[in-house]
């Protein structure tokens, strides 16, 4: 902060109105180089702004940082370097599953923090047999317990016989809450009817 | 001390105005720039390759931090499909099928899957992506376990027929908001619920 000011003072002492601004430098290669750190304690508009180009690529997105010190530093998003991007894709394989049920594995995803979806789906292995000529009702979803995801994979209806087995791959895509929104449900009664209409344009 | 300074201008309208273009070579703070809560209209930052600020339009750049494609098979095998090259690259791309459904010729409806082994089979599905380590492309592959799709036949009864799959895809950009993180492995030692170990960071 107080290098700012005293840069303001020598900016208006110099009194330079039509030439290239160098501070910190004495070979400016624009209008205004800052060679050092910059602080804007209200706003920053920028009146032209070019777009990236098709052409362009690798490109990175630009974030601010609320803790920094001074505050609000504004800093490249490199998802390499951290340990977890706003969206993660992880494969997962589950062996020794008892019959075909994955009744309820805890994934441990903080739902505060986190939505997780499914992707990839993939049944290895024998097949269940149908009983009275019904398919059972085979589950592939995520649900919240306990502020945690967690993952149900299954024949609800049907099991998968003795001496059998299956193993089941699945791509979880975990998806952080500060870059996407996960809405309250949505609850309609139908009253048998196979149509409908939402009872109000979901909050988005 | 007070007075609003002008580069290139005679009448500032901050502040600092610079009439051209501003070149930083360390941080930029912004302390209080501001609440906008208003998404439509609103573009995103980015900062390109050479280190320009520069506005992200996502219909003018090649590729959205997310992509959506559908793929339309048309006319597939009688099994579906084992090796389908989408020449998508695996270091640029994370690739995931996050929905399928499937048609008899004609968009016919009136289509199954039927074991190839005994009836009361209810054939497993696997539709998914995987990266073909020689191609560096991502391939895809949709079937049913040992089952071939089936249809009524004219004249009666049932016969295997070519199947038109479609395929719902989901597109990361590497490097941009998304990563691979490294798979898991999980034993249920024939338990049918368990706590998966969280993988690090989350």
């Amino acid at each position: 902060m107080k290098n700012g000011i005293n840069l303001i003072i020598l900016l208006f002492s110099l009194h330079i109105l039509s030439a290239q601004v160098g501070i910190g430098t004495i070979d400016p290669q624009a209008d205004l180089e800052v060679n050092g750190n910059t602080l804007v304690q209200e706003n920053l508009q920028i009146g032209t702004l070019p777009f990236v180009q098709p052409a362009d690529a690798n490109f990175k997105l630009l974030t601010r940082i609320n803790n920094s010190q001074p505050k609000g530093k504004v800093a490249v998003l490199d998802v390499d370097s951290l340990e977890v991007a706003p969206v993660n894709v992880i494969n997962y394989k589950f062996i020794g599953i008892n019959k075909d049920n994955l009744r309820d594995v805890n994934l441990q995803f903080d739902s505060n923090k986190y939505i997780v979806g499914l992707a990839n789906f993939r049944y290895e292995g024998d097949p269940i047999e149908k009983v009275s000529q019904s398919v059972g009702a085979f589950v592939t979803r995520t649900f919240i317990s306990n502020d945690a995801w967690h993952l149900e994979i299954r024949n609800r209806f049907l099991d998968l016989a003795e001496g059998k087995s299956v193993t089941y791959y699945v791509t979880l895509i975990v998806y952080d809450k500060s870059y996407y929104r996960n809405l309250p449900e949505i609850v309609t009664d139908l009253n048998g009817q196979n149509n409908g209409t939402a009872s109000a344009v979901p909050n988005l | 001390m007070y007075a609003q300074i002008g580069i290139n201008t005679n009448t500032p309208s901050a502040m600092l105005h610079v009439k051209g273009n501003v070149r930083l070579d360390g941080n930029l703070y912004l302390e209080e720039p501001g609440e906008f809560n208003v998404i439509p209209g609103s573009k995103l930052l980015v900062n390109s390759t050479s280190n320009n600020i520069l506005q992200y339009d996502i219909e003018r750049s090649n590729y959205g931090p997310i992509n959506y494609v559908q793929f339309a098979f048309k006319n597939a095998s009688t099994t579906g499909i084992q090796d389908y090259n989408t020449q998508i690259s695996t270091i640029d791309y994370l690739v995931t099928v996050q929905g399928y459904y499937f048609t008899g010729p004609n968009n016919n409806t009136n289509i199954m899957s039927h074991s190839n082994n005994k009836a009361a089979d209810i054939p497993g599905f696997q539709m998914y992506a995987y990266k073909n380590t020689t191609t560096k492309t991502w391939f895809l592959r949709g079937f049913f376990n040992n089952a071939t799709f089936r249809a009524p036949v004219s004249g009666g009864g049932y016969d295997d027929v070519p199947v038109d799959l479609y395929m719902n895809l989901i597109i990361f950009r590497n490097g941009f908001i998304s990563k691979p993180q490294n798979d898991v492995t999980i034993d249920m030692n024939n338990s049918e619920t368990i706590t998966a170990p969280l993988p690090p960071g989350f």
